[in-house]
């Protein structure tokens, strides 16, 4: 290769430095290393998340060799993309093979643990369990909180909570579990009915001093978790500063403001001791605590009849407090302010229905008039815009606006949901959004549409090397030529055979020879013609693209039928979501109009005015 | 159906997906399936999805196989890629030219040029192909520090040389890098070659 020469300089601000010598003879590579360009473009690609591409380069490239017998980088490199693609088998038996080796236990480790999350996320939890705990013998050090963590969310998943409790606390390393690790150990131990233990974890998590954004929503979520635990179990007391705790703009904060209402009004509950759960530091202040606990999980939204739910018709108010009005009146106060944000929020609803309520019990029976009727306005629109979103869904609307935006990414199960469309359904399904089973549901039919396009686009490819194979005018070929190059690259069968010559006394000069003459050795070996297979018919370049055109036609009426599969499925999985809200609001509005009913019958008995 | 049976059934071959898709749609009358019903749906439609991947997958390398034989053959074929190795550079445009052809563009989004300063990353820019013996090349870039300020100048820089194709496939890299941790980030390029 001749020395490069520096030329000129672009019209930008570099300056021209000749690189003189800068290509030097070429630098060798073994195929398939980290050297190996075909290994290091597929690194570029997959940190651009073309996952795909990065499969198709390191496949293509590899020229039909068998993966497990290529160097380890080669293999992980060709996983690490199966998997972040999803195709996870693929993956997991390239992680097989890797294991059978000398490979980096952490490096190994790491990828079984990724492997395990893929399961989880998409719903294969005997599957992640048991690769979990294949894994559990030779686990570094380094990784046992990610374990613990991953383990306990997979138990949690299948209601394993008593297994998912042990798995956190058979480590002696409290200290260094994750808030996020230590709330879903309180759940899984108020679950599993160490209910003293588990409320103290929350409350904990519920204190910690928040860094980030995520923080902030994790320390809202477990005082949520607790202060509806509290109400639960009648520790109104209790849940009130538990309530309070929690940011008053978040994704929990209306349902915390209802909480806070329906906590003035519960009895305040008694006091017990607080436990220890054998992470306590030396700083924690011995006053940092609450008093009182509760036993079981609260959902966050509610289905029994939100009086009964709440006790306030069977528990004694004189015996709870001294002041009821008191209590009524301040259950007002977050009330009000929840019934100023959206009225399709559940919980905003709700508190539609308890500020008449409360009002009737107050005797501003008027009053209490006037809010049911808006009430059932509000909730009147309310299903109507349901209805509205129901048809967006059905009409496919929701599914093509989320996948459109990100139309062409090959993310596979590394795409994420990075926000939300603007459509009328979006408010509704933002719980539903956020499960893994549906976003799982997503990637998959994202990733049908951009298979879908990548076979239409090789169309007009294999149409151009095709015409390109048949139009072209070659050079006719030069013997010699291709002799060289077809030798170029083939290892000699005879290297390293050495050839001795002797000198041959006993040879009688050519047609002296008088003695016996044998018969020659028989056979041993097949003739090579019969051994040999029938050539087959040829399999260039031309005739491969002719067998990939007529697989594209099948491949792209499968695509087809598999992306309008999953589009049902997920219009199926949104509209069942739906439904179960609408028949919510219904709910509500049976039960707002019959309180209306009430209090007309009791004003026309003339019961009001007593 | 298990998961384990469905994870056994992954193995679908193309042409049994016609008919385990027929299995798969949701029943007619099922205005409303049930959460088990949608459950087993989404199980074999994931399979399903795992099979044609594998597919297409084939489809695809098949494919690339056969463009890469017809359109750059290997005694002929050319790869130009690209390495930044100074770190903060984040890259707007790339050009390469071969031989004075129409240049090769591509523009960087923030996600390209951050993939690229990862070590040991290389894009490869351009494929090609050409005849054996000497032929010039060209490549030039702009980007932009990280840490720029908004109405910082472009960085960038050109770089042309001479190279000797043989009968071999040539793979050459070109580098964006500094000498030392002071001095300006320059071009080199080196060529690569498989061990045999």
């Amino acid at each position: 290769m001749k020395s490069p020469r520096k030329l000129l300089c672009g019209g930008l601000a570099a300056a021209a430095v000749l690189a003189a010598g800068a290509a030097g003879a070429a630098e060798p590579y073994v195929a398939g290393t980290r050297t190996d360009p075909l290994v290091r473009s597929a690194m570029f690609l997959d940190a651009d998340g073309r996952y795909f591409s990065a499969l198709v380069e390191l496949l293509s490239g590899s020229r039909g060799k068998d993966p497990a017998r290529m160097p380890a980088d080669f293999q992980w490199r060709l996983a690490e993309s199966y998997l972040s693609f999803g195709m996870r088998d693929e993956a997991e038996a390239i992680y097989r093979n890797l294991a059978t080796g000398t490979p980096d236990p952490l490096v190994l480790a790491k990828a079984r643990l990724k492997l395990a999350e893929f399961d989880y996320q998409r719903g294969y939890n005997a599957e992640a369990r048991a690769t979990l705990l294949r894994m559990k013998e030779k686990l570094p050090k380094t990784l046992v909180e990610d374990w613990q963590d991953l383990y306990t969310r997979v138990l949690m998943a299948e209601g394993r909570y008593s297994e998912a409790a042990e798995a956190l606390t058979a480590e002696d390393n409290a200290g260094k579990l994750s808030e996020y690790t230590r709330y879903n150990l309180g759940v899984a131990l108020i679950n599993d009915g160490r209910a003293a233990q588990g409320v103290t974890i929350l409350d904990k998590v519920g204190r910690m001093r928040p860094v980030t954004a995520e923080d902030l929503a994790l320390r809202d979520r477990a005082n949520l978790t607790l202060g509806y635990w509290f109400l639960q179990n009648k520790q109104g007391g209790t849940a009130k500063p538990v309530f309070s705790r929690i940011r008053l703009e978040g994704p929990f904060s209306n349902r915390a403001l209802l909480g806070l209402g329906w906590a003035e009004l519960a009895p305040t509950g008694e006091k017990t001791r607080r436990v220890e759960v054998g992470d306590q530091t030396k700083e924690e202040s011995p006053f940092s605590n609450f008093s009182t606990l509760g036993v079981l999980l609260r959902p966050g939204f509610l289905e029994d009849d939100i009086f009964t739910r709440a006790n306030l018709r069977n528990f004694r108010l004189s015996k709870a407090r001294k002041d009821e009005e008191e209590a009524l009146r301040k259950a007002l106060v977050p009330w009000v302010e929840l019934i100023s944000r959206d009225p399709m929020d559940p919980a905003v609803q709700e508190a539609w229905l308890a500020i008449p309520f409360t009002l009737d019990r107050l005797g501003a029976h008027t009053q209490a008039l006037k809010f049911y009727e808006q009430a059932i306005g509000e909730l009147e629109k309310g299903r109507k815009r349901m209805d509205v979103a129901m048809d967006s869904i059905r009409k496919g609307r929701m599914v093509e606006t989320i996948v459109r935006r990100d139309i062409d990414s090959e993310a596979g199960w590394e795409w994420k949901l990075k926000d939300l469309p603007d459509a009328p359904e979006t408010y509704f399904l933002q719980s539903l959004l956020a499960e893994h089973r549906f976003q799982e549901a997503l990637k998959n039919y994202r990733d049908m549409r951009m298979l879908s396009r990548n076979i239409d686009a090789w169309r007009g490819r294999i149409d151009l090397a095709d015409k390109s194979w048949t139009s072209v005018e070659r050079e006719p070929a030069v013997i010699p030529e291709l002799l060289s190059r077809a030798k170029q690259d083939s290892d000699n069968p005879f290297a390293g055979l050495k050839i001795q010559l002797r000198a041959e006394t006993k040879l009688s000069a050519p047609g002296a020879y008088s003695g016996k003459l044998a018969a020659p050795a028989p056979a041993t070996a097949a003739p090579l013609a019969v051994a040999a297979t029938p050539a087959g018919g040829f399999n260039g370049p031309y005739e491969r693209a002719q067998g990939l055109k007529k697989r594209m036609d099948t491949l792209r009426g499968l695509a087809e039928q598999i992306s309008t599969e999953q589009d049902a499925l997920l219009k199926a999985i949104a509209v069942r979501e739906l439904a179960g809200q609408q028949r919510q609001i219904e709910k509500y509005l049976i039960e707002a109009r019959f309180a209306l009913a009430r209090l007309y019958d009791r004003a026309q008995k003339g019961e009001l005015d007593k | 159906m298990p998961l384990s049976d469905c994870r056994k059934s992954a193995g679908l071959m193309l042409v049994a997906l016609p008919v385990a898709l027929l299995a798969l749609a949701l029943p007619a009358n099922a205005a409303s399936p049930s959460a088990a019903e949608l459950e087993e749906q989404t199980l074999k439609l994931d399979q399903a999805v795992q099979a044609f991947k594998k597919e297409a997958l084939e489809f695809n390398t098949e494919a690339q196989g056969v463009e890469d034989e017809v359109l750059f053959p290997p005694h002929a074929r050319l790869s130009v890629y690209l390495s930044v190795k100074v770190p903060g550079l984040l890259l707007k445009e790339v050009s390469v030219t071969v031989d004075g052809n129409a240049p090769q563009t591509f523009a960087y989004t923030d996600r390209d040029a951050k993939a690229m300063l990862s070590e040991g990353h290389m894009q490869r820019v351009l494929r090609t192909a050409v005849g054996a013996g000497a032929h010039r090349i060209r490549i030039s870039y702009s980007g932009q520090m990280a840490d720029a300020k908004p109405d910082a100048p472009p960085v960038g820089d050109s770089y042309e040389a001479v190279f000797d194709k043989d009968q071999r496939e040539t793979n050459l890299e070109f580098s964006i890098a500094r000498r030392t941790r002071l001095s300006k980030a320059g071009i080199s390029m080196t060529q690569w070659r498989p061990k045999k």
